[in-house]
């Protein structure tokens, strides 16, 4: 029997080759379904760096992928993805810090690389559903609306880089391991036989900078092309020169570290003026907001948008940002996020995202503008 | 759920009595060949019988040299590399110039590029749109300096035959000490083939093409020819292969081509008919599809098709899951699928190259296999064209 109906229990399982995506698999096999690892292939490897022993999705993961498909007896096919992750990911990574913004890199990479062109693929393969290994719940209500929560170990939650599902991908997606702690999650890795697996180190750092300097990974791609963009003023916020720097893209707001002023109180990057090449530091007290403008924004339930205004949000500025309690409200092209009480480094760039208690209400791009 | 292999190209599984060989000389002469004692006798009596069965199989002369490789790839660099080496050592001042297509094997292409690097001059003979080499682009490429040709007998990802015969008389016509080398890695063991019929001076093949396991390889080259080894240590193979000899893979390959010879003209025409059978069911359940590489002058087993609006990575991968193993033009690499320069060299539109799949039959592929698999293709073709 040929079977090439999009069978609605094949799941394709984004296998990065660490023990979260791999106890995915595991979890989903065991609970009777059709499953297919897939694993993206995303940096060119020179034959000499070939076994780098790299963060996600090196060389070295995705055969630690196929060992676990192989061992689950399900297919696993790596899909070359190079050229697309250059140009979502790594291409507007490099974009967003020439304009002096300082971009969340697996936002894009979650949104377009997993959620958009893989869940393709897989839909292709026939599967009907998509999982990873993200800590992220997916709930939906009678009416068939779908909503993204925090994970159960809030320690490991990573729902603030999947602000941008849909309702057409929510309710494809599966995240087997939404609902369990890490430690179970490695503990099922164990009793299932891996035990070098579930001992794997998360990766934390952004996958393509290597050695996890992204400094080093700028210079070499800017230098050389855009040499006119790197030397500029560090001013204070009097708009007063008190130095100079090598390129803006070196800088990030909130930054206090490299700065090179000495100061008897500690300075920080309170803002990076792209069109003039300066770079604002201030004190602490002048790293404080009350609010900002989300741009390029995802809400997930369409009903929320009108709703904002009246819910009882809480924003995440950063991946590691504790939740600050604030209102919102859709304006335009982009929602206008006021804090209940200041806040510290909002940096241009990164994401800020809306939560309604564990509920993740969506999110978008903090704006330079206020 | 069974697989239906539709790789073979790519590789062969062990004929049962090549295993059964192997198995008992892994098990029965453990020794290594080049030892003095009775366990050494016996194993390098094994490989001698093999290597002299082979020369025998080939059409080749008693004095000719028949070297074991680990594998084609090898055999081939051994050949290139070797020749090259030899003749730079003896002509200190002169340049070697060598000549190859443009569809070879990476085996030969990589090898060449290895050469170029180090000052050797190369040419890459282009082929037109139907897989013909343009042999008077070949022939007025040689010069003074030209010192080897080499020329594949099969293509592996189209299946298209060379003239070999042709090409390396008109090349000896014009130089008659210009070393012929030949990949016929997917030639052996698909075509009754004897040296009584070609001009050559060297060829190349391995074992596991023809139902033998991975692992060993072979280079014949002619009396009076001289090569530098590429592997250094000790005196194996004549001094031109160190490492202890693969006595049950080498002794595998000679079972094998045994076999072939024993049972070729009814496995010929089994494949033969088999392939027709497969191409004329493709062409008349699918639209858009074309044939790739030469339409006549092929490899029997082998069909190289690209279906119109469908990715070779999504059928390839979709037929998997149907239990069909099949390729698209060389094995990939990090799932990688380069782009075929085979495909590429006949001119094709980026479309058909990304559009392409090969199919390459063998000993164990039935009418049964076949028409699974020509549904299976059909269905998910028309699931996949109905996606986009």
């Amino acid at each position: 029997m040929i079977r090439l109906k999009n069978d609605k229990k094949t799941v394709a399982v984004a296998m990065s080759g660490g023990v979260d995506s791999s106890v995915s698999a595991i979890i989903l096999k065991e609970k009777g379904y059709n499953v297919i690892g897939l694993s993206m292939h995303l940096l060119g490897l020179s034959p000499v760096n070939a076994e780098d022993n790299g963060t996600c999705c090196s060389m070295s993961d995705i055969i630690d992928a196929k060992r676990v498909c192989v061992r689950l007896g399900i297919p696993h096919f790596v899909i070359n993805f190079e050229d697309e992750f250059k140009k979502n990911v790594i291409d507007s990574f490099t974009e967003e810090y020439l304009k002096g913004r300082t971009p969340n890199p697996c936002i894009a990479c979650n949104k377009i690389m997993k959620f958009d062109i893989l869940l393709k693929r897989a839909t292709e393969l026939g599967a009907g559903y998509f999982a990873t290994g993200h800590y992220a719940r997916i709930t939906h209500n009678k009416n068939g609306q779908y909503f993204l929560l925090e994970a159960k170990d809030k320690s490991k939650d990573q729902s603030y880089v999947l602000y941008n599902l849909t309702q057409y991908t929510l309710k494809r997606i599966i995240f087997p391991v939404g609902s369990f702690y890490k430690k179970d999650i490695r503990k099922i890795a164990m009793d299932y036989g891996y035990g070098e697996l579930s001992k794997k180190k998360d990766s934390v750092e952004i996958c393509f900078t290597g050695s996890g300097n992204y400094h080093e990974f700028l210079s070499s791609r800017i230098n050389g092309r855009l040499p006119e963009i790197n030397r500029g003023h560090i001013k204070n916020t009097k708009d007063e020169i008190i130095g100079k720097h090598d390129g803006i893209f070196h800088y990030t707001v909130g930054q206090r570290k490299r700065l090179g002023i000495s100061s008897k109180t500690p300075l920080y990057v309170t803002k990076i003026n792209a069109d003039t090449n300066d770079i604002y530091v201030g004190s602490l007290t002048e790293c404080y907001g009350s609010k900002f403008y989300i741009k390029d924004f995802n809400i997930i339930a369409g009903e929320h948008i009108a709703l904002l205004p009246k819910m009882d949000l809480s924003v995440k500025i950063r991946y590691s940002s504790p939740k600050y309690k604030c209102s919102a409200a859709v304006k335009n092209d982009k929602i206008n996020v006021k804090f209940n009480k200041p806040a510290k480094f909002i940096t241009p760039g990164q994401s800020a995202v809306l939560y309604s208690g564990m509920k993740v209400i969506g999110g978008g791009i903090i704006d330079e503008k206020l | 759920m069974p697989r239906i292999y539709l790789d073979y190209n790519a590789t062969t599984p062990v004929d049962p009595s090549v295993l059964k060989e192997v198995c008992s000389i892994l098990k029965n002469y453990p020794g290594n060949p080049s030892s003095v004692y009775e366990e050494g006798r016996s194993a390098r009596i094994l490989i001698e019988d093999s290597r002299q069965f082979i020369r025998s199989f080939l059409g080749a002369n008693q004095k000719d040299g028949i070297i074991f490789t680990s594998s084609g790839s090898e055999s081939i660099n051994l050949a290139l590399i070797g020749t090259v080496n030899f003749y730079r050592r003896q002509n200190k001042k002169s340049i070697p110039h060598i000549i190859t297509t443009a569809v070879e094997h990476p085996a030969v292409l990589n090898a060449f590029k290895f050469l170029e690097n180090s000052g050797v001059e190369t040419t890459y003979i282009r082929i037109n749109n139907s897989g013909e080499l343009m042999l008077d682009e070949l022939l007025l490429s040689i010069k003074k300096n030209t010192i080897l040709v080499s020329v594949m007998g099969a293509n592996n990802e189209t299946g298209t035959i060379f003239p070999i015969r042709r090409i390396f008389e008109q090349v000896k016509k014009i130089n008659e000490n210009i070393i012929a080398h030949s990949d016929l890695v997917q030639f052996i063991g698909k075509v009754d083939f004897s040296l009584k019929d070609f001009p050559l001076d060297m060829l190349s093949f391995s074992g596991h093409k023809f139902y033998a396991p991975k692992g060993a390889g072979v280079l014949y080259f002619k009396k009076g020819l001289h090569l530098d080894p590429i592997i250094h240590g000790g005196h194996q193979e004549r001094g031109l292969r160190a490492g202890t000899e693969n006595t049950a893979g080498i002794a595998g390959m000679a079972k094998a081509l045994e076999i072939f010879e024993k049972n070729k003209e009814q496995e010929l025409k089994k494949i033969s008919s088999y392939g027709s059978m497969f191409f004329d069911m493709l062409f008349s359940s699918l639209e858009g599809i074309r044939l790739n590489g030469h339409p006549v002058n092929r490899l029997k087993n082998t069909i190289n098709i690209s279906i119109d609006g469908v990715k070779s990575e999504t059928l390839l991968f979709n037929l998997d899951l149907c239990g069909i193993s099949a390729s698209a033009g060389s094995a990939c690499n990090a799932g990688k699928f380069v782009k075929s320069h085979v495909l590429e060299a006949h001119g094709y539109d980026r479309s058909r190259i990304e559009s392409s799949i090969r199919f390459s039959i063998g000993r164990w592929t039935t009418e049964a296999d076949i028409e699974y698999a020509v549904n299976a293709i059909k269905k998910t073709t028309l699931k996949l064209r109905s996606m986009t």
